[in-house]
Order: C-alpha cells, then structure tokens, then sequence
C-alpha cells in the first residue's frame, strides 16, 4: 500500500472525524433528554465507520481546494492541502532561522523543510505512526489477556437456584438467548466479558436482592451488542491513537452506551424499580474500578458527575421527542455520505495513472541510461555544476557548492558568497535528478489567487522549453511527445508569467517556468513525481 | 503477617472471629441467608483462603475445622494499609482529614483518637530511650 493512499485515508478520516466528534460534545450536553441515547450511540457508530473505513466518493466541489503545488498527484485535494500546508511552514521556520541567523537551527529546519519536499518526512512519520499503532494494539491485548486471567483466577461458580431461575426469565422476557454468567471474587461490578464467547461476571458478594439488576442491565449490554463496540472503539483507537478526540469520542462513546443500556433497563418500569436500579448502581460505584483495564468489557460502574446525572437520568422521567431523534439520525447520516466525499473526479485521469504506474515507496527509484555512476560529493557537485544551463546565467564561479547524502539521495546547493542559496537539487547516484530548482525564483514569487490564460504562441514556447530543460537535465529521457505536455497552473507574476507543466508520459516531469520579457526561465524541475516519492 | 482479604473472604472472617473452629457447613448454614452462597462457592473461598495464610483447616477430626490465622486487628491494619496507599498516597493525614470533612468521625472519636495517638507517641519516646539507655550500655 502506497505511503499516499495511507496518508490520504488517515488525513481525512481524522479532520472529518474531529469535527463531528467536537459537533456531538454541545449536543450531547443539550439534547439528550430530548433525543435520547439511543440516537447518540448511533451517530458514535458513524464516527466510527468514517474512521475506519478508507472510502473516498467524488465530489466535484473539493477540486476548489486541489493544490497544483502537492508533489504527489496521488494525495487527494485534503491529503494534499496539508502537505502543501506543512511545507510552507517548514519553508517559512527555515527562512526565519536564517533571517534571523540562528545557525543552530538552521540545518535541522532546513533539513525539516527539503525532508518535506523529497517525502524523506513523511516515510519517517508514516514509520512512526506504524509503531505507535502496533504498540496501542500491543497494549489493548495485553491489557484484556491480563483482565481476562485476573476474572478468571477469580471465577467461584455459575449462578444457581432461584437467581439462575430469575436470570432465564429476564432473558427470555427480553428475547435474548441466556449466556453462561458466574460468581467472581473479587470484583467490584458486574461485566458482559468477551467477544466470541460473552459471558456475565458477576460479583459474589452480590446480595440476593441486587443480583437481578445487575444481570437484567449486562443482559441488556448483550442485547445492544456492546461488546462488539468495545472492539469498534479499540480499533478506532489503534489506528487513530495519535488524536486525542478519537480517545474522547472512544470515552463519551462509552457513557453514552450506558446510559442507552440504563434507558433498556428502566423501560417500562415501574418509579419504585427505577430507584431501586439506581441504588445498586450507586453501590457498585461506590466498589469503584475493576481490576485492570477491561477495555473490552462492559461495568456498571460510573463516579462521580457521571453518576449523578446517570441516576438523575433513571428516576427523572424524561420524555424522548422521536421526531427530534430521528431528524437527528437522518442528518448524522447524510453528514456521514458528505464526509466521505473527498474524491475529486476532474483530476482522477491524472492519479488513476499515477496509481497505476506507481513504485513501492521503498524500492529505490532507478533511472535508465543517464551514463552517471556517482558516489562522492566532489562526483555530485561536478554533475550539478553541468545541469545548472537551464538556469540563468548569474550562478558566477564564485559560487559554493556543497553535498549532502541524505538516505538514498544527495542534496546538492550552490550558494553566493554571502551565503544565499542559489539553486538547490536532489540528485541519485544513478545520475536522476528528483527536483532542481532556482531557490530565489521559487521564493521570490508564491502561488496566488489570480489566474492567468497564456497565448497559444506563450503555451506553445514553454512547452518547447519544457522539452528542451528536461533534455538538457536528463539526456534520452524527454518526452517523445511535446502535446503530452498539461498546462497545470498560470498566473501572473512581476510583470511577467509564471506557468507550471506536467506531464505524465515517461518519467512524469513537473517544471514551473517564468516567461519574462518574453524569455523563459527555469524555476523548478521536478521528476518521477510519483515514483518513490511518497 | 500481612493478609488483604476480599470482601467475600472478609464475611467468611467474620464468621470465623466470631466463633471458631467451624464447619465448612455451618459457615455455609450461617452466611446462606443473607448471600445465598452454596457449599462449593464457601469450599471454593476457604480454599483460596486457606492458601493465603488467612485460615488454617484442621483434618484430625472426622470432619474439617477451620480457624482464623489472623485476628481482626491484623487484618484491619492490612486493608487499613492498603486504603491509605491506594487512596490516600500512605498519608494517614490525608484519610483523618477526609473522615473529618466527611463528618465520619464524631467529636468523642476525635478524642479516643488523640489519646491513642499520645500514647503511641509515649510508647515511641520509651522505646528510643531504652534504645540509647542499651547503647550506653
């Protein structure tokens, strides 16, 4: 699976996500007598299938927000808006480092910055992620074999008797098949336990009075089918673990579920049943944790605010508007349609091919016949000095060079005496340039809002230079056909035209070019833009 | 001999201090009414009990007897230990200013409090002074 595809599922599964879930804190607070728990379970259920499913539909509207700048065509406009986003502002930090000439700092962000342009940042963070999830799932089962063992060094017996009689009654007057419960001690609640193979841990010193209610609210656990959310919400932790609004929404989901199970348990009971649910709910609180974590089961136990408005909830008698409830769910529905429509079906041509022709990520990028077998930076500062034609002709001798071996690259830069840069490249020891780019051009003059319509005689010259730049940096490997050339991006700038080309043939070739005074100039040079990339 | 019982384990002591040695079956026959708890459930906690250290079972006799291993006191220091690390981080203030607050402890109590507490603090004082008194020696 590419590092793209990764990175556009986790970007836009997260900022859809994070806003519904921060949309449920205020109307949770304010509609929930009136709507009910029921509906507010069913809207953490939509949360959780924009989580965890990598659906992306198209939606003409979201190619407003494509950026021509993303490297990787195969980001989606979301995925590819941060990117552009998180460059500029490594960009930025750089600039400002070196303006203010804190030299400390200015190798790593400068590193930060090109790190962000050659995906070197974004292997390292997707590898990060890859770790912080496993590690999260080691946790999760961990966690739950350790609970699991703990109930199970605990279990005394299944219940028997009259309570055995009570607990198949409750059951069947709920239509739901009796699973095997037993007597544990100790444990300060009653918990539905398992996945495959629920059963009912209940506490041994639980009185004869008290025992039907707790079984009566972990039947109606069962009924909910909320062990099964308990695996829902771990998932959605593992692989969300780095926003903490997923752990929220894993939190509130998990009141909300009780508090459904709680409106299960008191339906059409009678005031005096209600409060005596309550009270055995106040006193398993009052046994406070279960040993553990037990993730995934479900307990009876709640503190503190929780508990007050828990109980509030039991013994008030709220009246559940259905309408209200169901506007709500229909909405959340619909909501959770539009969320998933970040597919921009204008450029699909371009990423279906960009899919389609991709490299793995970590498979090295290997050039053919560029004749070039470098090793040293001395070898690479040489090959540089003759790709620089393309540029203008102020590169003086007097430039400096240096060359960095940055993993399976080199950044080559040529800088004035004074220190600025002047061009700056990746280069492979094959003799691939990955991007080269005239540094002040590229800084002097940053993508705007207004559009510009070259001539066909304007389209027409940077298509031929085009052609003659990528022949000049990469001999042999020009396009061998000029009308492949995709006008991308035009705008105008100080006077004159800034225009960015792409095109998909070959080696996939995206260049920005100036045409000033009617002469063009290379700005930037980009290649194998979606080859080893990222 | 420091024993953490569990609240089941705790009435199955109960029984045992208030009268011992006995019978699996009359520990059974006495707790049954209020916990419902079947002869395996009690044969089931004597046993983890017993493993413990908190019981001891006498097998001379025709049938076996069970005493308590630790008094109440003894077990009253343990969970009180446990209560005041798990809870109160070890600091006995932090629970007698919880107790207070709480208005669990009555002005009578108080009293009993800080007499035990003088004369814990006399009982220290003697026993550091033996202790320099045998030094000299």
């Amino acid at each position: 699976m590419r590092t793209a595809t990764i990175y556009n599922f986790l970007l836009e599964a997260n900022i859809m996500a994070s806003l519904a879930i921060l949309l449920m804190i205020p109307l949770r607070k304010f509609f929930r007598k009136r709507m009910g728990s029921t509906v507010f379970c069913f809207a953490w259920l939509l949360v959780a299938v924009r989580l965890l499913c990598p659906l992306a539909l198209p939606n003409p509207l979201i190619h407003e927000i494509q950026s021509s700048y993303a490297p990787d065509p195969a980001l989606r406009p979301i995925a590819g808006q941060v990117q552009v986003r998180l460059s500029d502002a490594a960009r930025d930090l750089y600039l400002w480092t070196q303006n203010n000439h804190l030299e400390s700092l200015t190798e790593p962000t400068f590193s930060l910055f090109t790190g962000m342009g050659n995906a070197s940042v974004a292997i390292l963070l997707m590898k990060v992620y890859l770790v912080g999830a496993g590690l999260v799932v080691l946790w999760f089962v961990l966690s739950n074999i350790r609970f699991r063992r703990k109930l199970r060094a605990g279990r005394i017996e299944p219940i028997s008797g009259a309570l055995l009689d009570k607990y198949n009654a409750l059951c069947q007057a709920r239509h739901v098949k009796p699973i095997p419960v037993y007597f544990t001690d100790p444990l300060p609640s009653a918990c539905l336990v398992g996945v495959f193979k629920p059963y009912i841990a209940l506490p041994l010193t639980a009185s004869p009075a008290d025992a039907p209610q707790m079984l009566l609210h972990e039947i109606c656990h069962y009924q909910g089918r909320d062990h099964l959310w308990a695996v829902l919400r771990l998932l959605c932790c593992a692989v969300h673990w780095f926003n903490p609004l997923v752990w929220l929404a894993a939190a509130m989901s998990r009141t909300d579920m009780e508090l459904r199970c709680d409106e299960r348990v008191t339906k059409n009971q009678t005031p005096e049943e209600r409060k005596a649910y309550a009270g055995v709910l106040v006193l398993a609180a009052a046994r406070r944790n279960s040993p553990g974590t037990p993730i995934l089961a479900t307990g009876m136990t709640m503190t503190g605010k929780k508990l007050k408005n828990r109980v509030l909830s039991i013994v008030g008698e709220n009246r559940v508007i259905k309408g209200l409830a169901a506007a709500f769910a229909v909405t959340a529905a619909a909501l959770l349609v539009c969320a998933f429509a970040t597919l921009d079906p204008i450029g699909p041509a371009v990423n279906a091919r960009a899919e389609s022709q991709a490299y793995p990520w970590w498979r090295a990028y290997e050039a053919p016949d560029l004749a070039a077998d470098l090793s040293t930076e001395d070898e690479f500062i040489a090959y540089a000095k003759t790709k620089v034609g393309c540029f203008p002709p102020e590169l003086s001798e007097n430039a400096v060079w240096r060359a960095e071996h940055v993993s399976d690259s080199w950044l080559v830069t040529a800088a004035d005496p004074d220190g600025d840069t002047l061009i700056h490249g990746c280069f492979h020891e094959t003799g691939l340039i990955e991007y080269i780019y005239d540094w002040q051009l590229t800084m002097s003059c940053m993508p705007g809002e207004e559009k510009a319509t070259p001539t066909k005689e304007e389209k027409a010259q940077l298509i031929a230079f085009a052609q003659q730049c990528v022949a000049q940096l990469l001999p042999g490997m020009a396009p061998t056909d000029a009308d492949a050339w995709q006008l991308v991006r035009c705008e105008p700038c100080d006077g004159g035209l800034d225009a960015q080309l792409f095109c998909p043939m070959g080696e996939e070739y995206s260049l920005t070019i100036r045409i000033e005074a009617g002469e063009p100039r290379l700005i930037y040079f980009m290649c194998g833009v979606n080859k080893g990339n990222g | 001999m420091a024993v953490q019982c569990t609240e089941a384990e705790w009435k199955i002591m109960e029984v045992l201090w208030d009268h011992s040695p006995r019978t699996m079956s009359d520990i059974t026959k006495t707790l049954e009414p209020d916990t419902g708890w079947t002869r395996h459930t009690v044969i089931t906690l004597l046993k983890r009990m017993q493993e413990k250290g908190s019981v001891a079972v006498d097998e001379s006799g025709d049938v076996k007897t069970y005493t308590p291993r630790i008094s109440r006191e003894e077990a009253a220091s343990a969970q009180t230990k446990k209560l005041l690390s798990h809870v109160f981080s070890g600091k006995a203030s932090l629970l007698i200013n919880n107790l207070l607050d709480s208005g669990e402890i009555t002005l009578k109590e108080m009293e009993e409090l800080m007499d035990v507490i003088r004369r814990g603090r006399s009982a220290k004082e003697k026993g550091g002074e033996n202790n320099a008194h045998r030094d000299d020696l």
